[in-house]
């Protein structure tokens, strides 16, 4: 047999022993999600085209006449966001079952306890990540707003004033309940609606309806 | 000449003026026919803009196309045995209504986009993939697969796919069938699913209402989380389940509890329990989450 496949329980037991010798959590150093961050911030920037079309043509070079179909740095900016937003609930609800092991079904929702206001803390600043990405996302919806059929933005213009009103009373519930794990994860999954309607009228093609 | 053949000239030489002056170059609808033979698990792709797609499963190792384009579109098409691309492009001015009707192989691939086409879908049991802006979505088949989209426009789905996914804006969606693996989304939309039974199954609106009938195993599990809709949860007599809802109030098999559905004032959801059947011990099986809105459940 060869030496790799030999089975070596020492080693193994070993092994075990330094794996639950690990710490169970590293949390990231704060520099990598601005190094992240600063690379979706460069990576938004666009290159201005240096000629004119008309000059383009001429020396070969095919001018796109809509904007591309590729998925935009926005559209990966506001994926950030959802996950960064995904890790927060996740986090208050691991702190908050973690806090009382008996509480974990509460009928009556109390006041904040002492470990959510960290969470919470958190998920207020992906708030302003979550938003910063949808108004993004609106920003390039506005610019595309004029070609777009008007019953489409009617549809769109809808549901986003459905969308805005329950992050807004999603929003205000939860800052008088911030450890609601209900109500946070209910206003997760609708900035993930927002994000996915934006990012489906970034894709409807241009006269459509 | 008679005063009668004078007034029938008259007439004539009228009608030639009128004739001349209608636009006789103003072409007709064009027909389409045309045909490819493709693998029996090939894929289609179809682009439609105004008017119908309509998708037909057949026993045939090809796909045929007839229909009528609109004299502001062009019809194009091409491919191999491995797949067929084919769609209506509008060339000049504001979109009209062109027709397909679409021949398929039975387990063919199939993908539909379409602005504002209404799409149907007959006898199919591949993979199916639709997606309208403002066209309505009406399926009868049997799908392996099933992914259909519309903002507007109604989903109206008859079909049992191991795999189901329904997205819609403000169009109502409503399904009939069983399914492993249910997903629907939609903001405005209201949502009516009548389920012979479903394994894994969860329902997203903002605003929506739900209606969602089923038969629920023990390993049945449904999820249902809106903002504001109200939810009615129909359960099949027999089924075994555990209910978890976080709602403002609810009425559970004829016994009303928590706040009345009519209160406005914002406060957290409150939380209700209740199993019926014999449902395992452990997670609930259906888990239903509403901030605003109020939760039905009732034997069927």
């Amino acid at each position: 047999m060869h030496d790799n496949d030999t089975f070596d329980e020492a080693e193994l037991q070993a092994l075990t022993d330094r794996a639950k010798a690990l710490p169970r959590d590293i949390a990231p150093a704060p520099e990598v999600w601005a190094t992240i961050r600063d690379r979706i911030e460069r990576s938004r920037v666009r290159t201005l085209v240096p000629l004119s079309s008309t000059d383009l043509s001429q020396a070969g070079v095919r001018v796109p006449d809509e904007p591309s179909r590729a998925r935009s740095p926005r559209t990966l900016y506001a994926f950030g966001a959802a996950a960064a937003l995904f890790v927060a609930v996740a986090t208050l609800v691991l702190v908050r079952d973690g806090a009382d092991e008996s509480t974990a079904r509460p009928v009556a929702v109390g006041p904040n306890s002492g470990p959510l206001t960290t969470a919470s803390t958190s998920i207020e600043s992906v708030f302003a990540e979550y938003d910063q990405a949808t108004t993004d996302l609106t920003n390039d919806l506005a610019q595309r707003r004029s070609r777009l059929q008007p019953e489409a933005v009617a549809v769109i213009d809808s549901c986003l004033t459905t969308i805005d009103r329950a992050i807004t009373e999603s929003r205000t519930a939860l800052a008088d309940a911030p450890d609601n794990t209900t109500i946070a994860e209910l206003l997760q999954l609708t900035y993930q609606q927002k994000i996915d309607l934006l990012r489906r009228a970034a894709d409807l093609p241009l006269g459509s309806l | 000449m008679t005063r009668r053949t004078g007034v029938v000239a008259f007439t004539l030489i009228t009608l030639g003026f009128a004739g001349s002056a209608l636009p006789t170059d103003a072409p007709a609808q064009q027909a389409v026919s045309r045909g490819w033979p493709l693998n029996a698990e090939g894929a289609v792709k179809v682009y439609g803009d105004a008017g119908s797609i309509r998708i037909i499963g057949w026993d045939r190792d090809s796909v045929a196309v007839s229909g009528t384009v609109a004299n502001v579109a062009k019809f194009f098409a091409g491919g191999d045995r491995n797949g067929v691309k084919m769609g209506i492009e509008t060339t000049t001015g504001a979109s009209k209504p062109s027709d397909l009707v679409v021949r398929v192989p039975a387990r063919a691939r199939v993908w539909v986009r379409s602005a504002s086409s209404n799409v149907d879908v007959s006898t199919f049991s591949g993979a199916l993939d639709v997606s309208t802006v403002g066209g309505t979505v009406h399926i009868q088949s049997t799908p392996t697969e099933l992914r259909a989209e519309s903002m507007n426009g109604t989903l109206d789905i008859t079909a049992s796919p191991a795999y189901l996914r329904l997205k819609s804006a403000t169009g109502a969606i409503m399904w009939n069938g069983s399914s492993d693996d249910v997903g629907i989304v939609t903001v405005s939309g209201r949502v009516v699913v009548t389920a012979g039974s479903v394994h894994r199954a969860r329902v997203e609106t903002i605003d929506g209402d739900v209606r969602f009938g089923a038969a629920f195993t023990a390993k049945s599990t449904l999820e249902i989380d809106t903002h504001s809709g109200n939810v009615s949860l129909g359960i099949t007599k027999g089924s075994n389940a555990a209910l978890e809802i976080s709602a403002r109030g609810c009425d559970l098999f004829g016994v009303k509890q928590g706040q009345d559905r009519a209160l406005s004032v914002a406060a957290p959801p409150t939380k209700f329990y209740k199993s019926i059947g014999q449902p395992l011990l452990g997670e609930p099986s259906i888990n239903i989450r509403s901030y605003k809105g109020y939760v039905t459940a009732t034997m069927q």
